[in-house]
């Protein structure tokens, strides 16, 4: 299943939300806990961790990961905690509104 | 950044160029490797789990572009950022170091103050004169046409009624054509007054493309003979005089006793250079045979030109109609010809020159400013050299350190820039009181002339490049790298470079100066020589007006010549009043000429008429302006209507016309009368002082009388006691009758424009030349008290070795004395090389004059010797010991 406009941002900034982590460990975070369902490829999501850099939602640090390799980590800051959770109440909202038009139209 | 907690951080520099790509990479290269080794785990084969890996993470290279750009994109954000926010840190600091130095802060700002002032002030007359359209449709396809004749250069007239007519209707280039001319009004009622008027063909307001603002301008034919008068207010007259009543429209006013309709307001943006006075509009009401006379040149003519014309074109087409015209009414049209001027020249032409010098003048002082701001940075940026090595060594690279000075030098502008505002405010009001009404109703743009949002533009705009231009020499010179190589060097304070740039910007100030000195000291000589000319008459002790009756009441000659008899007799019984002259026109007043011939002598070639000059004067008049009687006598009592015509001459005319022969006693024929010369007079000027004076010819006022006539009343009353007189013996001979402006005949010489337009610019350019003086001896002073103070320890040592305290005086002058040199030549050169540009304005003297640039080079010596003294003074109290010891 291919992912929708602009969701992959709210679920990069989800996945975030537990703490900080490095881009892979989103990779992973994303594949698993959709159940291999929602297909990324990881470029869009490290295009997607950069874009939400620039506006300033998510910030970075190197740093060393639990194998000794110098990785890049991510944490939301206090802006991309409001974005998400003005996003995700959004979505909420949208995806109601589709429920009820698919319920409706078999009727 | 904040640390990432649960993140042991490794060390990591800001973002560059270089940086990104690697972090992009890095990144990328952690990701494969996670997830091969991942992969391995589950059992993949190490090229299987590099293909899936892969595979999952889509095309690498265009990752790495996309990711990189992103990168890059959000670090420029963030330099900016920085880059702003270390700004406000920098503003602080400099407002904070500039505190602390209130002389040298102070000192700074009234430079700038002045500077940026003077010049916002010249640009708020320069905009408004020169740069602002004229206020009419599309003007700048209007151009205003004259006639010329070919005998005299540079002589142009207005046009005559019928070639108006030939050229409106015969020219191929002009959309449309309309005529005025000036003139006034009596205007009637409890206070009788006389009012400007302008008098136009009906189509004039729509050749202007100007329409009413309430109400409407005249209908085709309104301008014929015979009809009934109506008339347009202007809006300034329309609120002055009937408080902006908007039921004005179709009210009936009194004109020279007639009465008058007012048809429409004009809107208030209007303005007619030519005609600044002008406050009522009426259709022209010359008689029906004025209009026929091809010989009679009195109407003025605007014309706008049809899409794609050019000036050229339309010079072209004139000339082809006047070479018709010539061939067709050769007894009053041959070597006529036509000229064509822009509208816009006609009304700035001949202030244009002078607002240019003006601008080029304040922007010299604008540059002595800043140069002297300049060296006062130098000067104080050699004392901060310890600071800014202290900064140095601490990491401040040069970009921010040169940012972190001209951030002090834009506060320093922006705070001058802002006085500035309020010395333009001040300057602009006297610049405007320094002008006679006279050249205000010429240009009715200074009317208006303020602090509108184009000028307070202009000021910060020059503030900014100021800020930039004082501060950016200093900056880079102090903020050079290696100049601290080691800081116990710069605590010696000694920049080799430095001292010679700062005595060069001290020579070109005072260069700038000399220049600046030299056109106010050719100005000035060119006034007192323009002054020093005798103009023919003694203005001393003449209080003169002009009398204006209501001509519907007095439209018989007899009536005219009864009441100035009782006003003249009225006048003479005052105290003090030894003569009451009157005059058709007063000296220094344009005027009309007249063409004649003379009896006995061969009829000139068409077109070669004798011409003069002409006005009616009384018996008193001569000896009441002072105009010698040189043979013959002036008019007397019997010069009246009854007798046959008599006339007076002018020197002139009767050196040019009757060469060998005695004038008095020719006869002339003047359009049909013979008349006899009786008397000549001494030249006076007919319009400008100092041009040469035309052949005049002088009538009697008791033989052709007019309703308006000048008096000139020789008294030794003052002004406000005549004054009083004046008006008090006009009103109870008839109180329907107004008077002009009552003043001084020496005020009328001040207020002409040939005087005026040399005593402006002098005034102005000396202001310009005074300022930079001052800035200069600031200038010379700062910079050799700094070498004094620098070389403290050389002078203690030639003191200490025997040195004559006047050899260290001579030492230190000697300096001052170099720099003085230096800006005089280059100044002298420069001023020599400009002047030719202001050779128009000068009279007699020319722009080379020696006299003019020895006494600058003499005064500027003497105040750089001046300014070189005190500190000369202070090396030679050094204490020998003492200046060793500092070091």
């Amino acid at each position: 299943m291919d992912l929708l406009q602009g969701t992959l941002d709210v679920l990069v900034l989800k996945t975030l939300s537990w703490g900080p982590r490095h881009g892979y460990a989103v990779a992973r975070w994303i594949k698993d806990t959709s159940d291999g369902t929602i297909a990324v490829e990881d470029r869009a999501l490290y295009v997607s961790l950069h874009r939400l850099e620039e506006r300033g939602w998510v910030e970075s640090q190197w740093g060393l990961s639990e194998n000794n390799r110098k990785a890049k980590y991510y944490q939301l800051t206090a802006a991309g905690r409001r974005q998400l959770q003005a996003n995700a109440s959004e979505f909420a909202a949208y995806a109601h509104a589709m429920f009820k038009i698919l319920d409706t139209s078999e009727a | 950044m904040r640390r990432i907690p649960g993140v042991k951080p490794l060390p990591h520099a800001g973002p560059t160029r270089r940086s990104i790509e690697r972090d992009v990479d890095d990144e990328l290269l952690f990701h494969l490797q996670m997830r091969i080794e991942d992969l391995m785990r589950d059992g993949h084969s190490r090229d299987d789990a590099e293909n899936i890996a892969r595979r999952e993470y889509g095309d690498m290279s265009a990752a790495r572009s996309e990711l990189t750009s992103i990168d890059r994109r959000a670090a420029r954000r963030t330099n900016w950022r920085e880059w702003f926010g270390s700004l406000g840190q920098d503003v602080r600091f400099g407002a904070r170091g500039l505190r602390s130095r209130p002389g040298f802060t102070l000192t700074v700002l009234i430079t700038l103050a002045l500077g940026i002032g003077a010049n916002a002030a010249i640009f708020s007359v320069v905009d408004a004169v020169l740069l602002r359209p004229l206020p009419f449709a599309q003007p700048s396809s209007l151009v205003h046409l004259w006639e010329t004749f070919q005998s005299k250069v540079d002589n142009r007239s207005e046009a005559s009624f019928p070639d108006y007519l030939d050229w409106r209707a015969r020219n191929k280039v002009f959309s449309d054509m309309a005529g005025y001319h000036g003139g006034g009004f009596l205007l009637g009622g409890a206070q009788p007054m006389t009012v400007g008027a302008g008098k136009t063909t009906a189509n004039f307001f729509d050749v202007l493309g100007v329409r009413a603002m309430i109400g409407r301008t005249f209908a085709p034919n309104e301008d014929a003979p015979g009809m009934p008068r109506v008339v347009v207010l202007s809006y300034g007259f329309w609120q002055q005089q009937f408080a902006g009543d908007r039921a004005i429209v179709g009210r009936q006013i009194t004109l020279d006793g007639a009465q008058a309709t007012v048809i429409g307001v004009l809107p208030a943006s209007f303005i007619f250079g030519r005609l600044g006075g002008a406050q009522i509009w009426s259709p022209i009401d010359r008689t029906a045979q004025q209009r026929t006379n091809r010989g009679n040149h009195w109407l003025n003519v605007v014309a706008r030109f049809k899409p794609g014309v050019t000036q050229a074109m339309a010079a072209q087409d004139m000339s082809a109609i006047m070479r018709d015209l010539a061939k067709e009414y050769p007894q009053s049209n041959a070597g006529r010809d036509g000229q064509v001027v822009s509208l816009q020249d006609e009304f700035v032409g001949t202030v244009r020159p002078i607002l240019r010098l003006l601008y080029c003048a304040v922007i010299v002082v604008l540059l002595v400013a800043c140069v002297n701001v300049a060296n006062l940075l130098l000067i104080r940026g050699a004392d901060r050299q310890q600071e800014i090595a202290v900064r140095v060594a601490l990491g401040a690279g040069t970009g921010r350190l040169v940012r972190q000075l001209l951030t002090e030098s834009l506060l320093l502008a922006a705070g001058g820039g802002l006085l500035g505002l309020g010395v333009a405010k001040l300057g602009v009001r006297s610049l405007v009181g320094l002008m006679p009404a006279q050249q205000i109703r010429g240009l009715p743009a200074l009317s208006t002339v303020g602090l509108d949002p184009r000028v307070v533009t202009y000021a910060l705009l020059i503030s900014l490049c100021a800020g930039l231009g004082f501060g950016i020499v200093p900056a880079l010179r102090l903020a050079k790298p290696g100049i601290y190589d080691s800081l116990k060097n710069a605590a010696r304070g000694t920049i080799g470079g430095a001292s010679r740039l700062r005595d060069g910007l001290v020579v070109g100030e005072i260069a700038l100066t000399v220049v600046l000195m030299s056109g106010a000291l050719l100005f000035g000589r060119s006034l007192m020589r323009l002054l020093a000319v005798d103009p023919g008459f003694r203005p001393e002790h003449v209080i003169t007006t002009t009398v204006v009756l209501p001509s519907v009441n007095y439209r018989d000659t007899p009536k005219q010549v009864d009441f100035f008899h009782r006003l003249t007799d009225r006048l003479h019984a005052l105290p003090g009043v030894e003569a009451v002259g009157l005059v058709s026109r007063m000296p220094l007043d344009f005027g009309n000429s007249l063409g004649f011939a003379i009896v006995g002598q061969p009829a000139p070639d068409p077109g070669r008429y004798p011409s003069a000059s002409y006005r009616q004067a009384n018996t008193e008049y001569f000896h009441a302006m002072g105009i010698p009687l040189i043979r013959g006598r002036v008019f007397g009592n019997g010069d009246d209507v009854r007798s046959p015509s008599t006339a007076v001459v002018n020197h002139t005319l009767a050196e040019a016309y009757f060469v060998g022969q005695e004038a008095v006693g020719q006869r002339v024929v003047i359009g049909g009368d013979t008349t006899t010369i009786v008397g000549v007079v001494g030249d006076v000027p007919i319009g400008n002082i100092g041009d040469k004076v035309p052949p005049t010819l002088y009538l009697s006022s008791d033989k052709f009388p007019q309703t308006a006539m000048a008096v000139a009343v020789r008294t030794t009353a003052e002004l406000d006691a005549g004054t009083r007189a004046i008006r008090q013996a006009l009103s109870s001979l008839d109180p329907s009758a107004a008077v002009t402006r009552v003043t001084t005949m020496e005020t009328l010489i001040t207020e002409s424009p040939s005087v005026f337009l040399r005593r402006f610019p002098l005034i102005l350019v000396g202001a310009f030349a005074f300022t930079a003086l001052l800035l200069a001896v600031v200038g010379i002073y700062g910079v050799v008290s700094y070498s004094v103070a620098q070389r403290k320890r050389e002078m203690g040592i030639r003191m200490a070795l025997g040195a004559e305290p006047r050899a260290v005086v001579a030492l230190v002058m000697r300096h001052g004395g170099s720099m003085a040199l230096g800006g005089i030549a280059v100044g002298v050169t420069g001023a020599l090389l400009l002047g030719r540009f202001a050779e128009r304005m000068l009279f007699g003297v020319r722009p080379s004059d020696p006299v003019t640039y020895v006494t600058v080079a003499l005064v500027l010596a003497a105040v750089a010797v001046a300014a070189t003294i005190l500190p000369a003074r202070r090396a030679t109290r050094v204490d020998p010991a003492l200046a060793l010891r500092s070091e």
